[in-house]
């Protein structure tokens, strides 16, 4: 059938109302489109041609997967997201570590605000993240769980996340220099408010570290066993066996 | 005379001034009322509000809901401690819950030009909110209907994008 004949079929019947997002100033749709779900995000490509790649230019999405959607999924729809992106969050299953690791590249470059990245528990098997994630300089929140951080080495540029508010870690491996790394980090976060590290283990050797952080102010940390870590150097914050260290200002 | 006018406006933004929609309704307001609209907060700063506001993409009706807004939430710009006056937080969000569920699109879509024209936030905010709590949840043929977004892509063509984004379209 001619795509004349066609579309005058399928067009509306009679006292069609306009079409009413197309009324609207292009940053009003994007900002409505910036308040859906990623999935009723991607589904307006359907709706006509003008809404095939709309959503691919709104910039703040929130591309939260609830459960873990099909990997190739993540990744085209991550691809095509336009920087900076507000949030991201996803559970990676096992079978998934060494693809999502590699396109976990991208997100240097989509300037990530939110981040959220559960490795789910594979025995003996925790994924290391690459190093270009101390590259996400405008991340506010950063939650990591089953994975290895810091990564090493980090690149030379690196002196802290200046824009971090929240930072929360847990069943994470320590790498070697690990903890110190991590001091470093925490102290080169100005404005980070919030720390939770749970479970945060260096297997491999034991180093002293210390939590300080010029703004921290609610500080929890759960460890099954002690790995070196204090709050700011004071003997009476110790962390021990199975003990939940709570500091509150 | 300016020393009056000043007074006037710090004994909680008295001085009125008028907004006229574009079919000629006239509205008299105060001045801490209508400084919700960044826009008319800024003429109010350069002095050009002396012969009332005239809105010209702004029609009676709309504008009626949009001083009704205004006027429920001066207290909360305000925070003046005038508790007589400021609505409850309890009672603002019924009303807003109210204003925004019951308006057919016709009216919802100009409040939201009316919104972004005057530069209210918070009205802007809450109406594109609407907007995307229509849409969320929905199957692109719902979007369409409640839109009125004509479908232009022939079937093999819608067919391929829902295959290419299936975990979007399955539930």
């Amino acid at each position: 059938m001619p795509r004349e004949e066609y579309r005058a079929k399928r067009r509306r019947l009679p006292a069609a109302e306009p079409d009413f997002l197309a009324g609207l100033p292009p940053e009003i749709v994007d900002d409505i489109i910036s308040r859906l779900d990623i999935r009723d995000v991607v589904r307006t490509s359907a709706l006509s041609r003008a809404w095939r790649r709309r959503w691919e230019s709104v910039r703040g999405l929130d591309l939260s997967f609830r459960s873990s959607g099909p990997a190739a999924a993540i990744s085209s729809v991550l691809k095509r997201a336009a920087a900076p992106v507000r949030g991201l969050g996803l559970r990676v299953p096992g079978r998934r570590f060494r693809r999502a690791v590699r396109w976990l590249r991208l997100i240097p470059r989509k300037r990530v605000q939110s981040l959220d990245l559960h490795f789910e528990f594979v025995f003996g098997e925790k994924p290391s993240l690459d190093p270009s994630i101390l590259s996400c300089l405008e991340l506010t929140t950063l939650v990591l769980e089953g994975c290895i951080f810091p990564p090493s080495p980090p690149p030379p540029s690196f002196v802290g996340f200046p824009e971090l508010t929240k930072l929360s870690l847990s069943e994470i491996d320590l790498p070697r220099h690990g903890g110190r790394r991590l001091e470093a980090m925490i102290a080169a976060s100005p404005l980070l408010v919030e720390l939770s590290l749970s479970n945060v283990r260096s297997l491999h050797h034991w180093e002293r570290w210390f939590i300080r952080g010029p703004n921290l102010r609610s500080v929890w940390i759960w460890t099954d066993y002690d790995y070196g870590c204090r709050i700011g150097g004071a003997p009476a914050a110790r962390a021990r066996h199975r003990l939940r260290v709570g500091h509150q200002d | 005379m300016a020393a009056a006018a000043a007074e006037a406006t710090i004994d909680g933004g008295g001085k009125m001034i008028i907004l006229i929609s574009a079919d000629g309704k006239r509205f008299e307001v105060t001045e801490a009322v209508a400084s919700q609209s960044q826009l008319i907060s800024n003429m109010i700063e350069d002095d050009c509000t002396e012969n009332g506001v005239r809105l010209p993409n702004v029609d009676g009706d709309i504008l009626t809901m949009v001083v009704d807004y205004c006027n429920m939430h001066a207290g909360d710009a305000a925070a003046d401690g005038d508790t007589t006056k400021a609505s409850s937080t309890e009672e603002l969000k019924k009303f807003d819950a109210e204003l925004v569920q019951a308006l057919e699109n016709p009216v919802l879509f100009k409040l939201i030009l009316a919104a972004n024209f005057l530069n209210i936030k918070s009205l802007l905010d809450m109406t594109c909110q609407r907007v995307a709590d229509m849409m969320s949840g929905k199957t692109p043929e719902q979007m369409r209907e409640t839109f009125s977004i004509e479908n232009d892509f022939t079937p093999e063509e819608e067919a391929a994008i829902r295959q290419e984004n299936a975990w979007a379209f399955d539930d």
